[in-house]
């Protein structure tokens, strides 16, 4: 019970204090669209150089977790993901504002993220040396098909036809392809400009394409942005822990899922959450419902996104790759502290490990109160003040947001007319998920197949490269059933006479 | 006529006075803030943990912070083609890398020219090195040119970027060696070594900063220094089995062209002194980095040296004529 | 099975639902057009999803014209003017940025969006109050990330002399 120990050491109050003012603050940070994770930790770094190596750790660890819990207000309230983790969170968490449950959808979020936050810790301090080995066995090839994977969810996530979410991702992984190509080396499609060379910016696509559209009509209409009702009803806790509890399987599944996924660096974190998504609504009975407001739609992705933070430290903590970028400068931040990743992670580095890994337990822990806390507040704000301060703030908070990412007004240019295309896609039955699902699994689609086509052709066998492993013919077969399940559903459906007249000819190309 | 040449006269006299003497009282008192240091690549890699080591004794020694932010995007042209438009006051310095900066704007407009980066110190470098696996076969460098000649094209190495140090590495070392391999770029050091420990790739094109990083795991067949780098003493260099590569992935800052030339030096001198200290030295060290000093007096010498050899690589590449 | 029930629902009207796979077609046209000029490593990606979509928009286009299509009656509420206002005055506000300064263009921004969103009429009291608060949020937040999180805003070249 060494870990109790560090625990204790955590608890002194100093550092339940410094946990306190992370978690606080990273909430604060993460609910601002554009202020991401990554930059609250960044700015926090060299604060944490004058602190005790345990403060600094703990500190870290709170913000991080808060900034991820964080990203859900802007998702649920202002339909924003502030990262792609949150992506699947607008689907049925915005729906539940607009319709009035903005405050249950919050405090469903705040369960599900201690939930899954916990699980993931949970993981990393039990199984890490294990599950580290899963981010090894995926090679170029199997980063391909899981992107493959990833897109093959549209089919299952696009409402309406399945063909123009096709389209949709194809104009995403399109976009993805502006700018300086990492294999290769070539300059794509910036006609010239240097605007474009940089590509387009994850994050500032994020806030173009869902936040300016709610914006645009927001101005159009003088009716609230969320429906309110008149009565008072708290935080709506009991009614919040019967759904968690009804969801409790999927709470532990998305968790899970989202952990596991999250080991793979770089494309984990964003497809965790979706694919915990579509899984919940594969398993639901009433999965028409999700994506109008199911609040375990809700559960799923909130439990799969906080579980990312503990299953993200897995190949960062002992393979020294870090998942995530704001992985990355937590990594960078412990070498400086003088800390080795490797074997001697839970033995020379133990007090280093323990003391962080306890830092996460109890950030994760304190989400609960401060949460729910912060989180009513939010939801008050947003429907207490009035639309001709509302539309300004959340401008605002787009730009400077957009700007902040890499202090680039060009950015915001790009990021202005994302929103404006989208609003106009959107307009035409273009829902903006496909095209953000392309825009960020396009360079790990490109990379994987270039980098497998390499190592193919120097291998002589290019076929059996990338239809050999194992585990690329596990996600070809997820990717063949997520393509085709929604079909033989429709017509197991459509056999028992019930013909609704949507779209059954719509199979991939 | 006359009046107004007169005051003009004695207004432009009175303003080069004027100018010399803020930049003396600046050269003097400099830095009186906070210097914003930008980072053209996102945050973890090398040149954010350097940044973030440099920062405590920047702070000790100049009593002013060192603002690290990031500003990433086509492998650094997206801040190396913004700087000529940041305040030129010496509170803003910018990351300089090589190869990057010579590299990237050949033979294409990436926003940018070598010549825009005003660099004022040159503070270290990461060794190129071949990296593989504490389980390969390939014991010796002789061993791998070996399998690379029985087997033109099958050996594979990951690396990090096209047209980037890795890449020239390659190429340098398929020239000298004579032997043909599969370079497989990868976004990042990170991904690059990654693909080596899951046994996707035979070898690896890295830094001793990168085998520093993974002890455990890989092992160096030769290092592109001039010597054996002290934390891998038995690794041997190029020179030694007779290929002469040295060279790796150069770090230093840049200013805005129109940064006073006196605040230029103070910047290069507080540089050098943070170099000097033996706890950062130390630390350096143990990362795996060679450090080096390119003050701003050397820096043309140093930048026409690197340039020739990286145009020579280029040309093989087929990037430039 | 009747017509009405085959026919598929537009979003919006049914010319545009033919308009928009015209577009995506024009769209892949010009990627694979420009991918010409790029190296084969470079190229086969933007040329092979541009060739996806294009088959998409084609199939689309053939799924409208055998199955009909049946114009979205119940939409297009609100104020148009004011939505492009909006996307004007935001425009607006980023391009003078770097000229004016971030505080500047901010609170011009801030006061023009809050113009653009009233649809009741103003009354003095309710404009000061409107005010004072835009003020003390932009100055909250031109705090939070000029001077806690070291984000180095725009101080506008107009400015800078």
């Amino acid at each position: 019970m060494e870990l109790l120990s560090y625990a204790l050491g955590a608890l002194s109050p100093v550092n339940l204090g410094l946990a306190l003012l992370g978690v606080a603050s990273g909430i604060v940070i993460g609910a601002l669209p554009g202020l991401s994770a990554t930059m609250a930790v960044a700015v926090l770094v060299p604060v944490t150089f004058g602190m005790a190596p345990e403060s600094a750790l703990i500190m870290l660890g709170a913000i991080y977790t808060g900034a991820i819990y964080g990203g859900s207000y802007s998702a649920i309230l202002v339909n924003t993901p502030g990262t792609p983790s949150a992506i699947a969170t607008t689907f049925d968490g915005f729906p539940m504002a607009k319709r009035g449950d903005g405050d249950l959808a919050v405090t469903l979020s705040t369960l599900a993220s201690v939930a899954g936050g916990l699980v993931g810790v949970l993981a990393l301090l039990t199984l890490a040396p294990l599950l580290a080995q899963v981010a090894l066995s995926f090679g170029p090839v199997e980063y391909f098909w899981l992107a493959i994977f990833g897109l093959t969810l549209i089919s299952a996530l696009s409402e309406g036809s399945t063909l123009k979410g096709f389209m949709g991702a194809g104009f995403g992984l399109l976009l993805s392809t502006i700018g300086v190509a990492v294999v290769g080396g070539d300059i794509r499609y910036t006609f010239g400009s240097q605007v474009l060379l940089g590509g387009i910016e994850t994050v500032s696509a994020l806030i173009g394409l869902y936040c300016i559209p709610v914006l645009i009509d927001l101005v159009a209409t003088p009716e609230a942005h969320l429906k309110v009702d008149e009565e008072r009803r708290g935080i709506r806790l009991r009614e919040g822990l019967g759904h968690a509890w009804l969801g409790k399987l999927n709470l532990l599944r998305s968790a899970s899922i989202g952990t596991v996924v999250a080991i793979l660096p770089g494309a984990g974190g964003s497809i965790a959450s979706l694919v915990s998504y579509s899984e919940a609504r594969r398993a639901a009975r009433d999965a028409s419902s999700f994506g109008k407001g199911n609040p375990q739609g809700v559960l799923a992705t909130e439990a799969a996104n906080n579980a990312t933070v503990g299953g993200g430290f897995i190949p960062t903590l002992v393979l020294g790759i870090p998942g995530t970028p704001p992985d990355a400068v937590i990594l960078g931040a412990l070498l400086v502290q003088g800390f080795r990743t490797g074997p001697e992670l839970f033995t020379t580095n133990a007090s280093i490990t323990y003391t962080f890994v306890a830092g996460l337990f109890l950030a994760t822990c304190l989400l609960l109160p401060l949460g729910l806390l912060i989180g009513r507040y939010a939801f008050k704000s947003i429907i207490t003040i009035p639309k001709a301060l509302l539309v300004p703030t959340i401008a605002f908070m787009t730009v400077i947001g957009t700007y902040a990412i890499r202090n680039s007004v060009s950015d915001v240019l790009i990021m202005l007319t994302l929103g404006v295309v989208g609003w106009l896609l959107n307009r035409y039955g273009f829902r903006p998920s496909p095209i953000v699902l392309g825009l960020i699994l396009g360079p790990i689609a490109e990379q994987g197949f270039v980098q497998g086509f390499l190592m193919g052709r120097a291998s002589g066998a290019i076929v059996t490269t990338f239809f050999g492993g194992p585990i690329s013919l596990t996600i070809i077969a997820l990717s063949v059933l997520s393509v085709f399940y929604p079909l033989l559903k429709e017509r197991r459906a459509r056999r028992r006479g019930h013909d609704n007249g949507s779209s059954h000819q719509e199979a991939s190309p | 006529m006359r009046v107004s040449r007169s005051i003009a006269l004695v207004t432009g006299l009175g303003m080069t006075i004027a100018a010399g003497v803020t930049t003396l009282a600046v050269a003097n008192e400099f830095p009186s803030k906070d210097v914003q240091y930008v980072i053209p690549f996102g945050p973890g890699g090398e040149s954010d943990i350097s940044a973030r080591l440099q920062q405590k004794y920047f702070e000790e020694i100049t009593g002013q912070q060192l603002v690290v932010q990031y500003m990433p995007g086509g492998g650094g042209a997206v801040g190396w083609s913004q700087l000529s438009d940041m305040p030129s006051d010496g509170y803003t310095i910018m990351g300089s890398n090589l190869p990057h900066i010579i590299l990237k704007p050949m033979g294409k407009d990436v926003g940018f020219q070598t010549e825009d980066l005003n660099n004022v110190f040159y503070f270290h470098y990461s060794p190129d090195a071949i990296l593989v696996r504490n389980d390969s076969p390939y014991e010796t460098l002789d061993d791998l040119i070996q399998a690379a000649e029985e087997a033109p094209g099958t050996v594979t190495f990951s690396g990090s970027g096209t047209y980037s140090a890795n890449d020239v590495a390659n190429t340098r070392f398929q020239q000298l060696a004579d032997v043909t391999t599969t370079y497989i770029p990868f976004k990042g050091t990170g991904a690059a070594v990654t693909a080596l420990l899951g046994g996707q790739v035979q070898a690896e094109w890295g830094y001793t900063t990168v085998a520093a990083n993974h002890q455990d795991k890989v092992r160096m067949l030769a290092v592109a220094a001039e010597e054996r780098h002290p934390m891998f003493p038995e690794v041997p260099t190029f020179k030694e089995l007779g290929y002469d590569m040295v060279g790796g992935a150069y770090r230093g800052m840049a200013v805005p062209d129109a940064t006073p030339e006196g605040v230029q030096q103070e910047l290069s001198d507080i540089f050098q002194q943070i170099n000097q200290d033996p706890g950062f030295r130390q630390e350096m060290q143990d990362l795996g980095f060679v450090l080096m000093d390119v003050p701003l007096g050397e820096m043309d010498e140093f930048m026409a040296e690197r340039r020739d050899m990286y145009e020579a690589s280029a040309r093989e590449l087929g990037l430039i004529d | 099975m009747t017509d009405a029930n085959r026919k598929l629902q537009a979003a919006c009207s049914a010319r545009s639902e033919f308009l928009l796979p015209l577009l995506f077609i024009a769209l892949s046209g010009v990627c694979i057009w420009q991918a010409r000029d790029m190296s084969q490593l470079g190229a086969v990606f933007p040329t092979t999803i541009a060739l996806v979509t294009l088959v998409a928009a084609v199939m689309r286009i053939g799924q409208l014209a055998l199955r009909g299509v049946r114009s979205n009656v119940g939409r297009g509420r609100g104020s148009t003017p004011r939505r492009v206002l909006l996307v004007l005055a935001m425009a607006a506000w980023a391009l003078a940025m770097p000229w004016a300064g971030f505080l500047l263009a901010g609170l011009a921004s801030f006061v023009t969006l809050m113009l653009i969103a009233q649809h009741e009429p103003w009354t003095p009291r309710r404009l000061m109050g409107h005010l004072i608060t835009g003020g003390v949020l932009v100055g909250c937040f031109y705090g939070l990330f000029a001077l806690l999180l070291n984000v180095p805003l725009p101080v506008g070249r107009w400015w800078m002399g």
